[in-house]
């Protein structure tokens, strides 16, 4: 794992306050995010078969269909084999959040939030324009490196590997942003399917990167699995 | 006991229909792998009892995520499920349970919704309120496809949703929005009340 030291980042989604002159106006506002520890990589399959093992419950034959949809582990020839020993270096994806978040609290862990995510991604404002362009070079090509071994892209300035270009990876509070539906209606409508006007998240339309990963976490469901969805673990700093 | 009475089955093998048989009501009280209640989740009620989400099994539950502060559309949530009390209760079919769990980890204990159900005139021989901490919160939000943020001024922004709950745990039926049109919910309700479950 790699310590992060705290520090503040700009989130995506934008903030509603009033102005001076009492109006509702959506800003950008730094978020601060205290000292943690993140996962170097993404969660490998080698390391979720010991999961498996130790834990039963989570095997693909046994999973309860209400924490992990039918999709779970699909790839896998097995409950505790793999198709390929060269699969055991590849992050683990079709895991739902359930099953992701089970194996880091296993490991005395949790799912970072999106917050720590975020704020690793955008590793202080270093490489900037890099970052931009690695991730718009992605989502052009998602599968490109869908057969990517973990560790597989170089560190940020952090220390934290492959947060861009090998999977999509699952947050503590993937559920917080309330786009999609919800956003979808006139502002009457809005209060009416989701409370809490004063404070509603809205998304910048000009951040095309960053509004990918947040649409794409608002469309999920705890018990999606996908194949291009994996997850790291975080600690907190004691 | 069970024991010696499986070496008898084995031994003699005459009583196995009627082991089975027992076997399969023992494992009936177990939630289908469709139930919310395979979460191990465990909540305080109005009354600082402590309360496992799977103590719901066995009856139908109408349930929604609030908390007490909300100036909103909580409110609304309420009554809406008020309203469904009374209509259902007017068809027959009180044999529902009424949960409101909130999302308030710090501030909403039970000391605190005992209050807010006296203020709503909630009849708690039907209700019951849950007090969670912030894992279970999230847990429960998570399994309903609940979506919700706590502000910076400790608010929280969520979905409106109101849940219908068979006996063994199973969503089937919600209730999205403010609107007081429930007649497809009251009717799946209704339908509930006149099948047996498992």
């Amino acid at each position: 794992m790699v310590r992060i030291p705290k520090g503040e980042y700009v989130p995506f989604v934008l903030r509603s306050e009033r102005n001076k002159d009492e109006k509702a106006e959506f800003v950008r506002r730094p978020t601060q995010v205290g000292a943690f520890s993140l996962d170097r990589s993404l969660v490998s399959r080698r390391q979720f078969l010991k999961f498996l093992k130790a834990k039963p419950e989570w095997r693909k034959s046994k999973v309860a269909r209400v924490f992990a949809d039918p999709h779970y582990l699909d790839d896998w020839q097995s409950d505790l084999k793999l198709k390929s020993d060269a699969d055991l270096d590849r992050p683990v994806t079709h895991v739902s959040w359930f099953a992701a978040k089970a194996y880091c609290e296993f490991l005395g862990m949790t799912l970072p939030t999106t917050d720590q995510w975020e704020y690793a991604l955008e590793d202080q404002g270093r490489h900037k324009q890099e970052v931009s362009h690695a991730i718009l070079e992605w989502y052009s090509e998602p599968n490109s490196r869908a057969q990517s071994k973990v560790g597989s892209t170089p560190a940020n300035g952090f220390g934290v590997q492959d947060l861009i270009g090998v999977a999509w990876e699952w947050t503590l509070d993937f559920n917080s942003f309330l786009a999609g539906d919800e956003m979808r209606e006139g502002s009457s409508k809005q209060d009416a399917l989701f409370c809490g006007g004063g404070s509603l998240g809205k998304l910048d339309p000009s951040d095309y990167a960053s509004f990918m990963r947040y649409s794409f976490r608002t469309s999920l469901k705890a018990s999606y699995t996908t194949a291009n969805l994996g997850f790291r673990c975080a600690k907190e700093n004691l | 006991m069970k024991l010696i009475l499986l070496i008898a089955i084995v031994l003699f093998g005459q009583v196995a229909y009627s082991h089975c048989h027992d076997h399969e009501k023992a494992e009936a009280a177990k939630p289908s792998g469709d139930s919310i209640y395979q979460l191990p989740s465990h909540f305080q009620d109005q009354d600082g009892h402590d309360v496992s989400l799977k103590s719901l099994m066995g009856q139908p539950v109408i349930l929604a995520m609030a908390y007490t502060s909300c100036q909103a559309s909580c409110p609304f949530i309420v009554e809406n499920m008020k309203t469904l009390e009374s209509d259902l209760g007017k068809k027959g079919a009180n044999t529902f349970k009424y949960v409101l769990v909130s999302f308030d980890s710090k501030r909403d204990g039970p000391e605190k919704l005992k209050s807010y159900a006296q203020s709503r005139h909630l009849d708690l021989s039907h209700w019951t309120l849950f007090h969670g901490d912030e894992n279970a919160v999230r847990d429960l939000a998570a399994v309903l496809g609940i979506r919700y943020k706590r502000t910076e001024k400790g608010e929280y922004d969520h979905s409106n949703i109101i849940f219908l709950i068979d006996s063994d745990g199973v969503v089937r039926a919600q209730k999205v929005g403010l609107s007081t049109e429930a007649k497809e919910f009251e009717e799946t309700a209704i339908a509930l009340t006149k099948v047996k479950s498992k």
